[in-house]
């Protein structure tokens, strides 16, 4: 009797083991395997230890290291700026006017790469239809400034929800004290609800200045001859096969990232009481907190003027898909369409499929990765927890450049083939995955789980019949956003790809590079209606699923 | 209509959504009273109080305070100040900031303000923990804090809003007397929600009993106690048995059933003896009623499960 017992508390560690390393062993290979080798190529160029690249990039190319920093920067604090104005606005406003900035803020987020690109070109351009057309000027939207204004345009929708998100956690009870207390609504919003928001407002910075240390295709689009690090990077890669300097190109991106995620994790964790405080009750936000007529119609301006810039920008894609602007006419033509059907519909097709599969797959890994962990607390579950959420802070080109060097040759030799762009967006939307489930398992009572070993279920049966379903809803949102993310992401596979398995977005890329914006549009089109008729499906069931 | 009352409150009606939650609620409370509104969850309790702060917009209704009309008031308008049930303290602020708050509101300067904060702060016996980060104090702490926040501003009248409810029975009973003391120390009009029995008979100059969005019985403690306008009132203040006596229907308390072995006008069946500490409770099996009787200790009688008891019935009223 006790032998058995003892083999079979021995086999019961086997199967542990064996479904620790099942989990653990994919995110060694395909996130921290690909990390290490960038940093390795970018110190041994050539097989030994040199600093030569570093030492040519910040002799030779420190124009190009402060321009990236400085832009990124300008553009993070106009995105925040912009983002705050709208969310406070959304939280003062009416019900029904709240309801629909935020879907519409919702809809601009899901956009493939470049439509702001796009649109300004087509609208502001030199031979822009506003700009020449209309206002009869001419002037060079290409540059910095044009850079930025992408970057701000196309990020505003996410650091907008993000902070929403944030004053939504608000307890109402708080603000409700302050008013109480005399606190007009604009000491209340100084003096409690921007305090209380920062650590929202930190972290959408993060994602946003993130984004635009590793955004290369803007410069290359509207920069004209301004360039940023990353676009370098790019040009490495594609243009001249020269790995070393992309790597250590990346590594200098990764450094402010790294600082931003640091600082970011240390500010959380100061504030963990409050945002523990604030999640205790809120679910009303800072709604009735009346504001005054003057600063009320300011932001609500801004943020009517931007979602008319975002109409602007969809409603001028979807019509240059049909029509053309020659000789101060428009012209209706299927030409760009046709184009489209001919060439590029098997990269569209082969996206939907690349979607479906990394959605379908990283929701599934993130879910047991994400269980795993909760259920097994230590040192090693925390190693390998930081570990999986380390490609949300890694610019795409790092990650790209990673599994080019990570996956050339054996033991794994995956370049060129599909598996490796698929691996690739799921592993990058790995974090959002885990964070969705582990999210999902804390509301989960843990005294349903005891209650369910308890009526004698077996682990496995444990985490499929009762585990898993409660996940649903977090499963779906994995799902949703990974397929989002991977049907409008270029940054990462844009180096992956082979010129016979293009993806949409790759196509894009290539058209507006090339100056065709009438098919740029039609692609643009085809990846934002296709996109959004996913996330509607889904959201649907999300919601109906939670009643 | 008391016109000569501090605060009056007449007439006030809200609904949510097409379904009434206070209605034609009238009340007047005396300055320096302090009035308690007892009932369950969802009799509108909560609901009059957040109109009387001015969380809440009324349909219909007026909120006189001495004689001026407040309920178009903002509530940073108001004098009127409210210690919520969470306390809701900034959490991103000292003992001291939060005591602070208000009076900066106000517009007094920061030397004032500071030292007029660190009194009030001496007065609730948190001196000690002026530079200490709210988060971190205890239950009762924080209580203290959302007192002193208050209190330092002088309200015109103060509002409870089930402020015990998240504190475990030793320190209930204590923060209770502390607030009592401090009501009556600084003359406060004070209005408590609660729906704990003993808690508004302990603090309650006056209880208002509300069912359904409006006042049911008003009166001291004593007064609803013994002579309860109906059963709802009478449950809602104590433990009631209903007993069928011939064909009518007698309310009486558990204290006023008396037991004996023998001496009595009506046998019953014992079903149950609890030893309660300073009470012992019998419940007894009437006639088809069970009947709760408590005895204190030292005088109860020694019965057993199953044992013939006798009963005597005390004061009781009707049920309707």
């Amino acid at each position: 009797m006790m032998s058995f017992e003892k083999s079979q508390i021995r086999s019961v560690r086997y199967t542990d083991l064996f479904i620790a390393l099942l989990l653990t062993l994919p995110v060694l290979i395909f996130i921290v395997w690909p990390i290490v080798e960038v940093i390795v190529k970018s110190f041994l160029p050539e097989g030994f230890f040199s600093l030569e690249i570093y030492r040519n990039l910040f002799v030779h190319n420190s124009r190009l290291i402060f321009d990236s920093i400085l832009s990124a920067i300008l553009s993070t604090v106009l995105t925040i700026i912009f983002a705050l104005a709208i969310a406070l606005y959304v939280a003062f406003c009416s019900a029904r006017f709240k309801r629909s900035i935020l879907v519409a803020l919702m809809l601009t987020m899901i956009s493939p790469p470049f439509v702001s690109s796009l649109a300004y070109i087509m609208l502001f351009g030199k031979r822009g239809y506003i700009v020449h057309h209309v206002l009869g000027l001419t002037w060079n939207p290409y540059g910095m400034h044009g850079v930025i204004l992408m970057q701000v345009l196309s990020n505003i929708s996410l650091a907008a929800l993000l902070i929403i998100g944030m004053f939504a956690m608000l307890d109402p009870r708080t603000l409700e004290a302050s008013r109480d207390l005399g606190g007009k609504s604009w000491r209340t919003l100084c003096s409690i609800v921007l305090p209380l928001s920062m650590p929202g407002i930190v972290a959408a910075g993060f994602i946003v200045l993130i984004k635009c240390l590793a955004d290369f295709g803007t410069p290359i689009i509207i920069g004209g001859r301004f360039t940023l690090l990353a676009t370098e990077a790019y040009l490495a890669v594609i243009g001249r096969g020269n790995l070393p300097l992309a790597s250590a190109i990346s590594v200098i991106i990764l450094i402010p990232s790294l600082m931003a995620f640091f600082f970011y994790r240390h500010y959380i964790r100061q504030t963990h009481g409050v945002s523990v405080a604030m999640q205790k009750i809120g679910d009303r936000g800072i709604e009735g907190l009346a504001m005054g007529s003057w600063a009320s119609s300011t932001l609500g301006m801004l943020t009517w003027f931007f979602l008319f810039l975002m109409l602007l920008q969809y409603g001028a894609i979807l019509f240059a898909t049909v029509f053309d602007y020659r000789q101060g006419h428009f012209i209706f033509t299927l030409e760009h369409i046709q184009a489209i059907r001919l060439g590029k519909m098997a990269s569209f097709v082969r996206s939907l499929c690349y979607s479906f599969i990394a959605a379908i797959g990283v929701s599934l890994f993130g879910a047991l990765l994400s269980y795993y962990l909760e259920s097994h607390k230590g040192v090693s579950s925390k190693v390998v927890d930081f570990l999986s959420t380390l490609p949300y802070i890694l610019p795409g080109p790092f990650f790209g450049i990673g599994y080019i060097l990570a996956f050339n040759d054996a033991p794994l030799a995956l370049t060129g083939t599909s598996a490796i762009v698929v691996l690739n967006c799921m592993f990058r939307q790995l974090p959002v995955s885990t964070k969705a489930t582990s999210a999902g398992l804390t509301r989960i009572d843990p005294e349903t789980e005891n209650a369910a070993t308890d009526l004698g279920s077996g682990r496995l049966r444990l985490l499929f019949q009762i585990i898993l379903p409660l996940l649903k809803p977090a499963f779906l949102m994995s799902f949703i956003n990974t397929f989002t993310a991977t049907m409008t992401t270029v940054g990462a596979i844009i180096f992956l790809i082979t010129p016979q398995a293009k993806v949409v977005t790759v196509e894009l890329f290539n058209v507006l590079r090339d100056g065709d914006y009438g098919q740029g549009a039609v692609l643009a089109s085809m990846i934002i209606i296709s996109t959004l008729c996913v996330n509607l499906v889904f959201t649907r069931w999300v919601i109906r699923r939670n009643g | 209509m008391n016109s000569t009352a501090f605060l009056n409150i007449e007439n006030l009606c809200k609904s949510f959504a097409h379904r009434s939650v206070v209605s034609d609620f009238c009340l007047a409370v005396n300055q320096g009273e302090l009035v308690s509104l007892l009932g369950p969850s969802g009799c509108g309790k909560t609901t009059t109080l957040r109109l009387v702060g001015g969380f809440l917009e009324p349909d219909s209704g007026e909120i006189f305070l001495d004689g001026i009309a407040i309920q178009n008031l903002l509530p940073e308008n108001r004098p009127v100040c409210t210690v919520f049930q969470s306390y809701a303290l900034f959490p991103h602020m000292t003992t001291l900031e939060n005591v602070m708050y208000g009076l900066r509101c106000s517009g007094l300067g920061f030397q004032p303000s500071r030292h007029k904060a660190l009194e009030m702060l001496s007065t609730v016996g948190l001196a000690d923990q002026a530079s200490q980060n709210v988060t971190r104090l205890s239950g009762g702490q924080q209580q203290r804090v959302a007192l002193a926040r208050v209190l330092v501003l002088n309200p015109k009248v103060l509002l409870l809003d089930e402020p015990f409810s998240n504190m475990d029975a030793n320190l209930r009973v204590q923060m209770r007397d502390e607030v009592r003391s401090l009501q009556s120390r600084f003359n406060l009009t004070t209005i408590f929600v609660t729906h704990d029995r003993e808690e508004a008979m302990g603090l309650s100059d006056r209880i208002a009993v509300m069912q359904d969005g409006c006042i049911v019985q008003f009166g001291t403690p004593r007064e609803i106690y013994t002579s309860p306008v109906n059963l709802y009132v009478a449950e809602c203040v104590g433990h009631v048995n209903k007993v069928h006596i011939g064909d009518r229907v007698l309310a009486i308390r558990p204290e006023h059933v008396q037991i004996n072995k023998d001496r009595g006008e009506h046998n019953g069946i014992v079903v149950s003896v609890s030893y309660l500490g300073f009470i012992t409770r019998y419940l007894i099996d009437y006639q088809g009623d069970q009947i709760s009787v408590d005895v204190i200790s030292g005088h109860s009688p020694d019965l057993r499960q199953g044992e013939q008891v006798s009963l005597s019935f005390g004061s009781s009223f009707p049920v309707v």
